[in-house]
């Protein structure tokens, strides 16, 4: 028999899903313009020593965490982690980036899921980073499936703004994603048992180059 | 080793920065204090060779209303090898209060081969107070060849502005798990990074910023949540870096329309 949560998680992580998240290349844009990111193989290699690192080191763990949070439903908790967001994603451009495509999906998970703790945490006048409200929206689900598929977003959103960045097509694009993720999946579980305490990363190629971009003469993405 | 070095310093009687509080044991050591451009400038001397495993070291500073300080040292700091395994940990506290001006500003911190450290910084803004906080990580001993061969380095920074978290920073760089490292390097093989958090109400001087760029440099600039501004720069070698963090202390100092108080270092 199918788990429940399977159709809400095949529509949430459709491409479809207007999340907005296709306006957005979370600092890839000027990676490429800054040459350091130049071709698909680059881009692969970028996903695998820089996203992937940063997913399994930081990301996950914090999702794991605010997983945990929604599933006892505890708003205060979840607000609190969504405030501290806003403290580590020092440039502003990635922290509007992230807080815009939460808020978005804040708004569709309530019109489509029709929950009250949606609604709750809505009323709170939380940042409504992307993170969380992954973790909210996606708190039916066993965490290590949930982060599977905010890994997924995560991939596909970088490898997807990559080709209106470089010569890369559909198929090629789709290759990168599936090796990526078939290399990432087997450390999702232990991911998610990060301490809190322990959860960080250093990329400061990725952040500069966000601050950069934000004051770009010429640009594509949002971010 | 177990050092510390607390430090409080406050306006006397006639308005002038003095050091009210101080105490200090080895490594820590204090050169003796100058005033310039109406900041009180204390050079932190470790005579020592440098920082070693197991060694644990504490700085507190605390700047109070309308005092001017500035902390620096004459020389970089550097790593040693940790024999034990076990790493060097330095925990550093910068306090500064309403209308105090407070700037840390050491030399590079220089990792050698098989070093081991840890460190903590935790920096607390009142509201109205102006920090500039800097900090350096060089690749290591780069003319020696030893470049990225220290063991682990563990960062925990936080940065409070009236009471609000601003920015959070937590990660490890372990030569042995080259991922940490890959994003460092990928503009420059021998990167240096260079962090700097400043606390103000000044607008950002934003073109005297981004004419520091250069071939050498890789640098952006935002405004943190709730207050504040970080600038981070990669520079592809030390003396890009070190040209770079005196314009950029130039730069700063300009922006709060005040001279860069001197370092007395000769």
């Amino acid at each position: 028999m199918l788990p429940d949560w399977l159709p809400w998680l095949l529509q949430v992580n459709d491409s479809a899903f207007p999340s907005g998240a296709y306006a957005h290349s979370l600092g890839l844009e000027e990676l490429v313009q800054a040459q350091v990111v130049r071709t698909p193989e680059e881009l692969e290699r970028f996903l695998n020593t820089q996203v992937m690192p940063s997913l399994l080191a930081f990301e996950v763990p914090v999702l794991a965490a605010a997983h945990r949070c929604a599933q006892r439903e505890d708003l205060a908790g979840l607000r609190a982690l969504d405030e501290e967001l806003d403290a580590w994603k020092l440039a502003a451009e990635l922290r509007a980036a992230s807080r815009q495509l939460g808020s978005r999906r804040l708004a569709l998970t309530r019109q489509l899921d029709d929950t009250s703790l949606s609604e709750a945490y809505a009323a709170v006048g939380a940042p409504c980073h992307h993170l969380i409200v992954c973790a909210l929206e996606l708190r039916p689900l066993p965490v290590e499936a949930a982060a599977c598929a905010f890994a997924q977003q995560t991939l596909a959103g970088y490898a997807t703004a990559a080709m209106k960045l470089m010569r890369l097509g559909q198929e090629k694009c789709q290759g990168i994603i599936r090796r990526s993720a078939l290399s990432l999946a087997p450390q999702l579980a232990a991911a998610c048992e990060v301490p809190l305490e322990d959860a960080g990363w250093f990329n400061p190629l990725l952040e500069i180059a966000s601050m950069r971009h934000a004051r770009a003469a010429e640009r594509l993405f949002i971010s | 080793m177990k050092g510390h070095l607390h430090l409080t310093c406050a306006c006397d009687g006639a308005g002038r920065s003095a050091l009210r509080e101080q105490s200090f044991r080895a490594p820590f050591h204090l050169s003796k204090p100058h005033e310039d451009a109406g900041a009180l400038v204390v050079n932190v001397v470790n005579p020592t060779a440098g920082i070693f495993d197991g060694d644990e070291l504490e700085l507190q500073a605390t700047v109070e209303a309308g005092a001017r300080l500035v902390l620096t040292a004459p020389s970089a700091n550097r790593i040693y090898q940790s024999r034990s395994g076990r790493p060097a940990l330095v925990r550093q506290t910068v306090r500064a209060a309403a209308r105090s001006l407070v700037e840390f500003l050491p030399e590079p911190l220089i990792p050698h081969a098989g070093s081991v450290y840890e460190q903590h910084t935790e920096l607390h803004a009142a509201a109205g107070a102006e920090m500039l906080f800097f900090e350096w990580l060089s690749p290591g001993r780069v003319a020696g060849g030893e470049v990225f061969h220290y063991r682990r380095l563990d960062w925990r920074t936080d940065v409070r502005v009236a009471g609000a978290l601003v920015a959070r920073e937590r990660y490890t760089l372990e030569p042995a798990r080259p991922e940490t490292l890959t994003a460092l390097t990928a503009r420059f093989p021998q990167a240096h990074y260079l962090g700097c958090f400043w606390v103000t109400d000044r607008p950002f001087p934003v073109e005297a910023v981004e004419a520091l760029e250069s071939e050498g440099v890789y640098l952006g600039w935002s405004a943190l949540a709730n207050g504040g501004w970080t600038i981070k720069a990669l520079g592809g070698d030390g003396l890009t870096t070190r040209k770079l963090l005196g314009r950029l202390r130039e730069v700063l100092y300009a922006a709060m329309q005040r001279s860069p108080p001197r370092l007395g270092r000769f």
